[in-house]
């Protein structure tokens, strides 16, 4: 990284802003760009200040601050750090046995613990799933016009939070998504993983049109969304960008991008009428599907001469009566019975011995359950195509890798579907494989410190960011790679520096160099790029609503399964959605946000304002924004009154009538801290006056509450 | 690089493009910085208005989309030749919707010239055939598709597909409001139904989410979700728990002065209560007129629900609203509410045009007599045209066709009753100076003075535009 100048505009190198058009720039130059460099590792640096690093980590980030004359902040005290720490692992609060254990702790490996214990929990899963979610695009309904629910897509999300709990090797978590419905060991949860090819949209319009182009056209723009999160999810790179033409800035050629389309070629959405495939492997689909179907039919045959001769008996029922009568009145069972003849309840009754005895036979093959994943068909032929165009085809491309990672990957144009996508699994999670590790521990580390030693995640080229601390990057890559791809070891590593345990405020170091007094870091780097303090953050969509739920005890923790559905579809038109918001109350809405059935047009007002995305958009940064919109949401919503009615109820139960006793245990929950006595006299005014849901409702729309520090 | 500062982001969001390493014009950036780093502390409202790129001739844009596809030949694309083969074999091979291609068919109604432009429009439009004299028409449109919903996506996002910010976000982003006690961008959807796809098409994308438009509701009596203190909650109440919270921020803050994102969350809250005040005011059409009401069309059944959003679009844009979007037409299948005549063209387009005919015009007479016109566009547009061919041997109905079709614009820096560009001599394929929606945006931008290939964003290894990497201004229909 090149060094411009002293002051800002040492951290802040100017960026050639590139239009998507840019001109002449389509050469495929730059192989010998960082990023596609091997993994170094270097040496952790040594630093002036000895008794600050507590690991590699730290050397990396105080040597910089060293070089740029700056210093590290104190430490964090104990309470934020472990309010820092649970939101950070569990978007939650801690809780004030959590506090008290923790503040008590006085052995060294106190923090140690605390990180153990967070990472154990189940909380830890659901928590980090939903950043995953947000990178590859998870969504449960299909968009466009229709926006149908896919009633098992959960099954994918599910799969994310047991693994990322189970703390599956990295590696293996990548292949199963790409390919764990025709790999060793078929499991049920590496089955589930391929929801993750099929997250996208996908639109019923244009398969039903009569016109072939129409689903031709679609048909590329549904492999583009594949390969463009693929190669933004795993590698960083935007290989979509060379569907038309070679890449204007990274060295992909077009015919890369047409090498992968031909290792997808064969992976569909599940279309038929279940929407949705068993949970088994594909071998066995069909045996399985062979046992069910004969079974499913004649039960079907059944109900079907049940509902007519019950549909013949209603009519001769109706028949006698009065006109006006039977627009008011319901046909009873009583009177159907009674309105048929002998033969005919004797043929019911045979009839309904029939449905139940086969009820009893489909009840006795265990049932498979149903996920959202790849229905694979085989590939037809690939073609370069010409500016991208269905009906521009060119020369036929055989299934490959993306020639910018150097390790060899070819197979013939015929290869078999299942083949492709194992090969391709395994080319790309080898561990020469430059990007692959660099881009995962820099998104571990931008959910730690709110932003990536990358600050573009998912573009690692020559238009994303440069490496703010290159060796650090990889240096994690390398330890991520060697400690067998887990994550609870890097993260563990990260959580327990110096670095991550600095204070987010407060004054700067005292105990710093003369020269480290006269460089102000708030003015050299105001953005804090190397940091020297930790950054406060607000809490994202789901941290403030599960917060909510957490702090006025009305959280359901119920793991897994098909979603909550806190909205209407108001359409009664055949196949198209309208969903309406709704705020249902009930312990089944109480679940933590991750498992909102996450459907692309029923969006939630509250979820909405504090900047969750809508499931169409990959999202590897989320925005945070502030707007009026956001402040009605929590003002007036339906929500917060009713858990700052839930809150309040907690209080008078937990703490007593003594009123006081209630406000102290209000800041412990809501702020995981102890109220000052001003805070008290203030809030025991309102209290007494307006009652005390009117200071939970405060407490809920404070700035403390939304905010880490 | 993006000269439009976004101070509504966090500093991460605004800067982060700025991490590129070698080019050595640290300086310049550093400057640009500086410059953005003034204007974010100034500018405590999401919403603060920002500069244009050049001198604009429009401060406010009104959006009118028509959905379904309205048959061009049967609107505004008069076709004599169209009239002459009635019936007759088209000759035409093509890869239609429904795949039935019929017969020729002549307009359903009759033409006529109208106002000193001699513009031909059907008997169709009667009350916004008074108005010709004030349009641009554009007969020269094409599309990518002939799928209504990407073909929707298009029309507002310049992309077919999901996840890309809207032109009234992109304009809210370059441009912000002029009043911020309003959002910069509303929504007014069909009455009878949100169209398809729903908040996707007014959706910020990538965008900071500030940016998404704002759909008032005519469901229930608020316009927007939340915007009233509930019920239950007294005056005195909510002023007394704001005075708590105003307590709780304030002391928060004083512990870290340096972040802003504390200082703009407590504005927001300030925003929210004066947005309780001027949102119920903005839409209280009670005050108005009986005779302002009648030209909007209020008091007939049909037209009254597009009416009363024509008038709020009006109230709205008077206000300093940036992007009023209005939407006439609803879901896409069946029953049709909307412009989509696949089975009989002239019974479904009398039925839509009673709904829009009257309010359009009543909201463009008013405008010019109010001076609005002079400073806001109104645009109108549709998803894409119909078939001059029927849908099916024998059929009265036409099917979906991105080959041509007509919009129209009108008011601020625009020749008005001009067209521009045509078709061939049966309506089925441009003949003259193709157009596509991204021609559409650029020049939109560039009547309110914002260069397209300008306002940029960065998002996952792109700067996107809202043009990507298309669109031309068309200067023949700027005055």
């Amino acid at each position: 990284m090149r060094i411009v100048a002293t002051g800002l505009s040492a951290l802040l190198i100017f960026n050639v802003a590139h239009s998507h058009a840019g001109g002449a720039e389509s050469e495929l130059t730059g192989t010998n760009f960082w990023a596609f460099q091997p993994v170094q590792r270097v040496a952790a640096p040594s630093v002036a200040r000895k008794d600050w690093p507590r690991n590699a980590v730290d050397q990396f980030i105080l040597a910089r601050l060293e070089k740029e004359e700056l210093a590290p902040s104190p430490m964090a005290d104990r309470t934020t750090l472990l309010r820092r720490l649970t939101y950070d692992l569990h978007g939650l609060p801690p809780s004030p046995t959590e506090i008290d254990t923790f503040l008590a702790d006085t052995s060294p490996d106190a923090l140690a613990k605390v990180v153990d214990r967070l990472l154990a929990s189940p909380r830890y899963g659901e928590r980090w799933a939903r950043h995953w979610l947000d990178v590859m695009r998870f969504s449960e309904s299909d968009g466009y016009e229709y926006d149908r629910i896919r009633d098992h897509a959960w099954t994918y999300r599910d799969f994310v939070i047991a693994s990322i709990n189970a703390d599956k090797p990295y590696d293996r978590f990548v292949r199963e998504q790409l390919a764990g419905d025709v790999s060793e060991p078929l499991t049920r949860d590496a089955l589930a993983a391929t929801g993750f090819l099929v997250a996208g949209p996908w639109d019923q319009a244009a398969n039903v049109s009569a016109s072939l182009l129409i689903k031709q056209r679609y048909r590329e723009e549904e492999l583009e969304d594949i390969l463009g999160t693929v190669a933004q999810t795993f590698l960083g790179l935007t290989v979509n960008c060379a569907r038309c033409h070679n890449h204007k800035f990274d060295p992909v050629p077009q015919r890369d991008y047409y090498r992968m389309r031909a290792v997808f070629a064969g992976v569909f959405h599940p279309t038929d009428k279940d929407r949705a495939l068993p949970l088994l492997p594909p071998a066995d689909r069909k045996s399985y599907d062979d046992q069910l179907r004969p079974l499913k039919d004649r039960r079907a045959e059944f109900e079907k001469r049940l509902i007519d001769l019950d549909k013949t008996a209603t009519e001769r029922v109706k028949k006698l009566w009065p006109a006006t009568e039977s627009t008011t009145r319901k046909v009873t069972d009583a009177e159907r019975l009674a309105a048929m003849t002998d033969v005919e309840k004797k043929s019911r009754e045979e009839w309904i011995a029939g449905r139940n005895g086969l009820d009893g036979e489909l009840k006795k093959i265990p049932a498979a359950p149903l996920a959202y994943i790849v229905a694979p068909r085989v590939p037809e032929p690939t073609h370069l195509l010409l500016r991208g165009e269905p009906d521009k085809k060119r020369e036929p491309v055989s299934p490959g890798g993306l020639s910018i990672v150097s390790l060899p990957f070819d197979l013939p144009a015929d290869a078999p579907e299942a083949q492709r996508r194992i090969q391709f699994a395994q080319w790309l999670t080898r561990p020469e494989n430059p990007l692959l590790a660099r881009v995962m521990v820099n998104r571990v580390w931008q959910h730690h410190f709110g932003r990536g030693l990358v600050a573009t995640p998912n573009d690692f080229g020559k238009m994303g960011a440069r490496p703010s601390h290159p060796e650090l990057l990889d240096w994690l890559a390398s330890e991520f790679i060697a400690q067998g791809w887990s994550l609870k070891k890097l993260h563990r590593h990260i959580l327990l520096s110096a670095t991550y345990s600095q204070a987010g405020s407060g004054p700067v170091a005292t105990r710093a160099t003369a020269s480290m007094r006269r460089s102000d870091p708030r003015l050299k780097d105001a953005d804090n790029r190397l940091l020297w303090r930790f950054a406060p953050r607000r809490l994202e969509a789901e941290a403030v609503r599960d917060a909510m739920l957490h702090v006025s005890g009305q959280i359901n923790l119920q793991m897994g399964g098909p979603g909550f559905r806190p909205f209407t579809n108001l359409t009664t038109k055949g196949l198209e959605s309208e969903y309406v918001p709704a705020d249902p109350p009930g312990p089944e809405f109480n679940r933590r946000t991750i498992y909102r059935t996450f459907v692309q047009t029923a969006r939630d007002p509250l979820l909405d304002a504090l900047d969750c995305p809508d499931g169409s958009t990959k999202t590897p940064v989320r925005g945070i924004t502030t707007t009026p919109l956001q402040a009605l949401s929590l003002m007036n919503g339906s929500f917060t009154q009713r858990q700052a009615s839930h809150f309040a109820v907690r209080l008078r139960v937990e703490a007593g009538a003594d009123t006081m006793a209630q406000l102290r245990l209000a800041w412990r929950l809501a702020f995981g801290r102890v109220a000052t006595a001003e805070e008290l006299r203030e809030a025991e005014v309102l209290r007494k006056a307006q009652g005390l849901e009117q200071v939970c409702w405060a407490l809920f729309n404070a700035n403390e509450f939304m905010h880490v520090r | 690089m993006n000269p439009l500062p976004n101070p509504c982001a966090d500093t991460l969001d605004r800067r982060r493009f700025l991490w590129e390493s070698g080019a050595g014009l640290g300086s310049v950036a550093l400057a640009w910085l500086m410059q953005q780093e003034s204007r974010a502390a100034e500018a405590t409202s999401p919403y603060a208005p920002k500069p244009s790129h050049f001198p604009a001739k429009a401060k406010r844009v009104i959006h009118i989309c028509a959905l379904g596809g309205v048959s061009h030949v049967d609107t505004f694309d008069f076709k004599p030749e169209l009239e002459k083969r009635d019936g007759q074999e088209s000759g035409k091979v093509f890869d239609s919707f429904f795949g039935q291609p019929g017969r020729l068919m002549k307009s359903r109604f009759a033409f006529r010239q109208h106002g000193q432009s001699g513009r031909w429009l059907s008997e169709l439009l009667p009350h916004l055939a008074g108005c010709v004299d004030d349009l641009t028409f554009i007969h020269s449109m094409h599309s990518k598709s002939a799928n209504h919903t990407p073909a929707t996506f298009l029309m507002n996002s310049g992309f077919t597909l999901n996840g890309f910010p809207s032109v009234g976000s992109w304009i809210s982003y370059g441009l912000g409001s002029e009043n911020q006690n309003l959002p910069a961008f509303v929504v007014l959807p069909d009455v009878r139904q949100t169209p398809s796809g729903g908040p996707i098409n007014w959706s910020a994308g990538f965008l900071p989410a500030v940016h998404q438009g704002v759909a008032f509701t005519s469901r229930g009596p608020n316009p927007i979700p939340d915007l009233r203190t509930p019920m239950e909650t007294s005056a005195e109440s909510r002023r007394a728990s704001i005075d708590l919270l105003a307590k709780l921020n304030q002391r928060h803050q004083a512990s870290d002065p340096s972040d802003n994102a504390l200082a703009a969350r407590i504005r927001a809250y300030e925003l929210a209560a004066q947005m309780q005040i001027s949102v119920p005011e903005a839409v209280g059409i009670d005050g108005e007129s009986e005779a302002t009401k009648k030209l909007y069309g209020l008091d007939d059944a049909a037209s009254a629900s597009f009416g009363r959003n024509c008038l709020l679009a009006r109230r709205l844009i008077e206000r300093g609203t940036r992007f009023v979007q209005l939407f006439n037409g609803g879901q896409f299948g069946q029953p049709r509410i909307n412009w989509d005549g696949h089975e009989d063209v002239r019974k479904n387009h009398l039925d839509q045009a009673a709904t829009m005919d009257k309010p359009l015009a009543g909201l463009l007479k008013d405008l010019k007599d109010r001076g609005l016109l002079k400073d806001t566009v109104v645009l109108w547009t549709t998803e894409f045209g119909r078939t001059p061919i029927t849908q099916g041997i024998g059929g009265q109905g036409r099917d979906h066709h991105q080959k041509a079709f007509t919009i129209f614009a009108a008011g601020a820096g625009l020749r008005a009753g001009t067209a521009f560009g045509a078709t061939d001599d049966i309506g089925f394929e441009v003949a003259d100076k193709p157009v596509e929606f991204y021609d559409i945006h650029a020049t939109l931008l560039h009547l309110l003075g914002i260069d397209h290939e300008r306002l940029t964003y960065y998002h996952n290894g792109v700067n996107r535009r809202l043009t990507d990497v298309h669109g031309q201004v068309i200067k023949e229909v700027l005055s």
